[in-house]
């Protein structure tokens, strides 16, 4: 530990106790376990307390040298317990042998926690690792010595100094709906992509009804947030949503992110962290990046559809988690018709400086992608046999479907880890992203604005959003201060700030040679945001901790709106088309959240907030005050830990949240419009349980009574709007419920090398979703399951989507369209849908190389 | 088997949570269409006592609204519709089932329909539908026209052509009612006397033929054509049968 730092001490006794190792170190020629790469484990200063803690784990260490299981001995509290467990199980081993064959091994592993920041005795103790080593030492008849030495074959206690890690610590959950999902938890059930990641988390529903070339659809505790508009995103700090996106306020797409470099997920459903900023008006999704399990990795995957998948990833050995480059292309022909498509990712990133004070993080992707769309088809046309229930309109603008995008990002950040507790952290990124959908989502009904004669030509949309993106971010806590035995407080200050350049253009297209028949949008959109936060962390004796603070963003829009003006056709012109304007409004709130422990394991907390969506600027007059989408949200539950090595963890909130300004899919323009106040009220259940060392299951069911309060008002031009107040808020599932349950175990060796079996299945089950103009969709249930072997450097799986073959509507929708040009047309609003992926089967065959 | 389970799974979830269920309040209906005359035979129309013998009116596609003016313009999204067009026999008052009107409870305020000939938008004519009459036309009148002792008979097949592709022949049409689940039924009833009383038939003569087949240029064949469209619509009458 370096001088001065107010972090804690952590000395790690390592010793071999398994009692048969001991009989067989007196008759064979055997070696424990040695540590030769790992990183040391963090103090969570609020855990601590200022007390000291020792932490007994047991670790069983595979032949190949990695961690196969941590648990602790006897009960600890779970914070610490988990930071001593993630730490072990990052740790790689040289392993154990017997007669010089590595031999699986199981060791126990003392961590000592102990809160130094005002002792500066306990630094010259870590600095000598001496201390508490020595104390194990005669626990486990070994000596003490660094854990970045080499151990020698017989003494194997080592000790090493432990960082604290304040920045892990502030980002610490505010709430019982604040998740962190570990990586078991998201690798417990396949996933087809990164952001299917989402499903495991509780109350979310994931969807990609405009095929894998658009952004997810994301559903959360009530909010129908598309593509990302109620949803804020964030990769390693770094802001994915895009304002005034065309296609979707908020649009983010996770095609980039390459799920195996998903080291863990921070769910954070509702709105009280100071941190969380534009689009958190459901909640913020973090994803954090790195690669736990280091060496080459090589995944190649074949299955159902021609679907072809190819990964190469490199995590250094000696480097931080964060550390990694990793590729990945992936073709596929689609179930069903227009699905087909390719696209690669490549990202990297770099880590430095993992022991020291100063922490810096470059990240860089790149990512293409184009896919076919087979749109969205009318429930009847299915019953009636005109379009099968996967296929796609036999017309060419359906055929003519498709989606492409382009994303780079560059970002870097610089953590200075200061004494007692103290931080500051800068960042910044670069980013580009060219997005281009041709979607026809009506069939014919639309006629030109330009030339009212031109019509019927099918309702094709072009839709093109183009964006340059740059930020800054940057905070500083301060030192704990403690003026109180009882009391102690840190303060945080932060600064934000993006710029985002965009370029946007919606048409109609004639699908055969893609001529350009109607022009709906042209506009180039200067847009900022800088906002602000101060965040109090404020502990009141060891059973009260309250947190919050207040945040408020600045929003200015320049709007270049070519087309704003025109005069259709039929209306002689009496300006020259364009119309340019500026805005700029001032986003404002508190948030805050008080967390009770009145006992070892229980939390209780009451949290509230407000949050805010940026406008679609395009939408905005000249001089108007920016309005923003304000969300007011309150949630109470409780969070219990039980268990030596967290065989129970359970949480339960209830919630209630105020959105100013909902909006949702308007398919005639294909994009979002408003829908005026909603207010959501409802609870979410969720439970991870370890019951054996080798499974796990996590369970959640989250239910939500979601109304519109104030839809617009009925006009002349629109007497019986499609809405009414206190009507249940369309597209938004009230019911979710999803379970992942895995096993993992090794079952023997196999030529010396370590055979490991997995298994995996995920349950998802979403309740009747309401739609527009009184009609609903049905409920359905997915069963998604996964096994795999596992043999040294060789790698087998099998995934299995959607294992009951369910025919489910995943996206579904209530409007009207015509798709049959030579028949009378429709114009009642039907119901319409996009099919949500048949029975699917991926075979992957890995090897890593260490 | 498994399917059914888990759809067992799902119905018994959504029963035990039933409050989510919460709706608009708004519901798919379909109620019976039926066409009509007024029975009326002979009537006058000037100086000419008309007594038709056929007075055959294809009537649909129709297309309710919300709107107080319905047209493609201000009523994209109706709510409620006819999708076929059917010949309605209009010298017979008796009420004649001619489809299903279906649609989302509401109000509608206005209507806009063919006469059994449809410009579809993508097209570039318009085309007669099935239920027009004789396969080809909106209307069909045959009869005589009588004035000072001299009868003459006519034949008078009207082709009501929309304007555009993707219009209707008739627009804006008023008409009030709340559709609703329960017993409920619209009658589409047609006036012949009302179609042609605008016409003159004085010229009738001159056009030579027995019977005198009136031809499209004929002040007689604009006259019905005006009637249709805006002067003698028909009556939508809504009515529990």
């Amino acid at each position: 530990m370096s001088a001065g730092s107010t972090s804690a001490i952590v000395a790690v006794l390592f010793s071999a106790m398994s009692l048969a190792a001991a009989m067989a170190q007196a008759q064979e020629a055997r070696t424990p376990p040695h540590v030769i790469d790992g990183v040391e484990p963090t103090l969570p200063l609020g855990s601590a307390g200022g007390d000291e803690t020792t932490v007994v784990l047991h670790v069983t260490v595979d032949a190949d040298g990695t961690v196969a299981d941590a648990h602790a001995d006897g009960e600890h509290d779970p914070a610490l317990e988990r930071a001593a467990i993630e730490a072990v199980h990052a740790w790689r081993f040289e392993p154990a042998t017997r007669d010089g064959i590595p031999v699986r091994a199981r060791v126990r592993v003392a961590v000592h926690f102990r809160d130094g920041e005002s002792d500066s005795e306990d630094e010259d103790e870590s600095e000598s690792g001496s201390g508490s080593g020595s104390e194990s030492e005669s626990e486990s008849e070994s000596e003490s010595e660094s854990m970045s030495a080499s151990a020698s074959a017989s003494e194997t206690v080592f000790s090493a100094t432990g960082t604290v890690d304040p920045i892990a610590d502030a980002a610490a959950p505010r709430a019982a709906s604040d998740y962190a999902l570990p990586s078991d938890v998201i690798g417990a059930a396949p996933h087809r992509d990164a952001g299917d990641l989402l499903a495991s988390a509780p109350g979310v529903y994931v969807a990609r009804g405009e095929g894998d070339g658009v952004a997810h659809s994301i559903f959360l505790r009530g909010f129908d947030a598309e593509h990302g508009q109620d949803l804020e995103l964030t990769m390693g700090g770094v802001p994915l949503n895009q304002p005034s996106h065309l296609h979707g306020q908020g649009y983010a797409d996770l095609g980039f992110l390459i799920p195996e470099v998903v080291q863990s997920i921070r769910v954070t459903e509702g709105v009280y962290d100071p941190h969380q900023g534009d689009f958190a008006t459901a909640g913020t999704v973090a994803f954090d990046l790195g690669v736990e399990r280091r060496g080459l990795v090589s995944r190649t995957s074949y299955g159902s559809f021609d679907t072809f998948r190819q990964l190469l990833l490199w995590a250094p050995v000696g480097e931080r988690n964060g550390t990694f480059g990793a590729v990945s292309y992936r073709r596929t022909s689609g179930f069903g018709v227009h699905r087909g498509g390719e696209s690669g990712s490549a990202m990297f990133q770099y880590e430095a400086g993992g022991s020291g004070n100063v922490r810096a993080r470059v990240t860089a992707t790149l990512y293409g992608a184009r896919y076919g769309l087979a749109g969205i088809l009318r429930q009847d046309d299915v019953a009636a046999g005109r379009v099968d229930f996967y296929g796609a309109y036999p017309d060419p603008s359906a055929a003519a479907q498709s989606s492409f995008a382009i994303r780079a990002l560059l970002a870097g950040s610089v953590d200075i880890l200061g004494e007692r507790g103290s931080f500051g952290e800068l960042g910044a990124w670069l980013g580009y992203t060219d997005f281009r959908l041709q979607a026809n989502y009506t069939g014919y009904t639309q006629i030109s604005r330009v030339d009212p004669s031109w019509r019927g030509r099918g309702d094709l949309i072009e839709q093109r959003n183009s964006v340059v993106s740059m930020g800054l971010r940057g905070r500083w806590r301060s030192e704990r201060y403690t003026p109180f035995d009882w009391a102690s407080a840190f303060i945080e200050v932060g600064a934000t700030g993006r710029l985002d350049l965009t370029s946007q253009q919606q048409n109609l297209l004639d699908a055969v040679n893609n001529q350009t028949w109607d022009q709906r949008v042209d506009a180039d959109i200067r847009g900022g945001d800088v906002g602000g936060f101060l965040d109090l962390d404020v502990h009141l004796t060891e059973y009260v901790r309250v947190r919050g603070g207040a945040r408020a963003d600045v929003l200015l829009y320049d709007v270049d709106d070519r087309l704003g003006n025109f005069a259709p056709a039929f209306r002689p012109p009496t300006f020259i088309d364009g119309f340019r304007r500026t805005a700029l409004g001032v986003a404002a709130g508190p948030r805050a959240s008080i967390e009770v422990t009145p006992m070892h394991g229980l939390t209780f907390s009451i949290s509230y907030g407000e949050g805010y969506r940026s406008p679609q600027a395009r939408t905005l007059t000249d001089g108007e005050s920016a309005p923003f989408a304000k969300v007011r949200s309150g949630d109470l539950g409780m969070r219990f830990a039980a268990g030596d090595h967290r065989e129970l963890e359970l949480s339960l909130s209830g919630y209630l949240t105020a959105l100013s300004n909902d909006v949702a899919f308007d398919p005639q323009q294909g994009r979002l419009e408003s829908l005026g106040p909603s207010t959501r009220l409802g609870g979410t259940l969720y439970l991870v349980t370890r019951p054996l060392s080798w499974l796990l299951g996590a369970f959640s069911l989250t239910y939500v009574r979601a109304t519109l309060d104030g839809p617009p008002l009925a006009t002349a031009m629109d007497p019986a709007p499609p809405y009414v107040s206190g009507q249940a808020l369309p597209y938004v599932p009230p019911l979710v419920l999803r379970a992942d349950v895995s096993a993992n175990e090794q079952i023997g060796t196999l030529a010396d090398q370590a055979l490991r079996l997995r298994g995996g299945v995920g349950f998802s089950m979403l309740g009747a979703r309401p739609l527009p103009y009184g009609d609903q969709a049905p409920p359905f249930a997915l069963l998604d399951l996964s096994v795999g072997a596992n043999w040294g450097p060789i790698d087998l799986s099998l995934d299995v989507f959607n294992l009951l073959d369910q025919r489910y509507q995943a996206t579904a929708y209530s409007f009207a369209s015509n798709w049959s040009p030579t028949e009378i047309p429709s114009r009642v609003p039907a119901r319409a849908f996009s099919a949500g992926g048949p029975f699917t089967v991926m075979g992957t065959l890995g090897v890593r190389i260490e | 088997m498994t399917r059914l389970a888990s759809l067992a799974c799902i119905l018994a979830l959504c029963a035990v949570l039933a409050p989510s269920c919460v709706t608009s309040g708004r519901t798919r209906v379909s109620i019976p269409v039926h066409g009509a005359g007024t029975g009326v035979r002979t009537f006058a129309v000037g100086d000419f006592t008309i007594t038709l013998e056929e007075a055959r009116i294809a009537w649909g596609p129709a297309y309710f609204c919300t709107t107080a003016f319905a047209d493609v313009d201000l009523c994209p999204t109706a709510l409620a519709e006819v999708r076929s067009a059917a010949t309605i026999d209009a010298l017979d008052e008796t009420p004649q089932f001619i489809g299903e009107l279906n649609g989302i409870s509401g109000t509608v305020r206005s209507a806009m329909y063919d006469y059994g000939i449809t410009w579809l938008l993508p097209s570039t004519s318009a085309h007669a539908d099935q239920g027009a009459v004789d396969g080809a036309h909106s209307a069909r009148f045959t009869g005589s026209a009588e004035s000072a002792g001299l009868i003459t008979r006519f034949v008078l097949e009207v082709d009501m052509m929309p304007l555009h592709s993707g219009v209707s022949a008739a627009h804006g049409v008023p008409t009030m009612h709340t559709l609703r689940e329960g017993p409920d039924a619209l009658v589409v009833r047609f006036d012949p006397s009302a179609i042609l009383a605008d016409a003159d038939f004085s010229g009738l003569a001159s056009i030579g033929g027995d019977p005198v087949v009136i031809p499209e240029s004929s002040v007689i064949y604009q006259a019905v054509v005006i009637g249709l469209s805006s002067s003698a619509h028909p009556t939508l009458e809504w009515a529990t049968p």
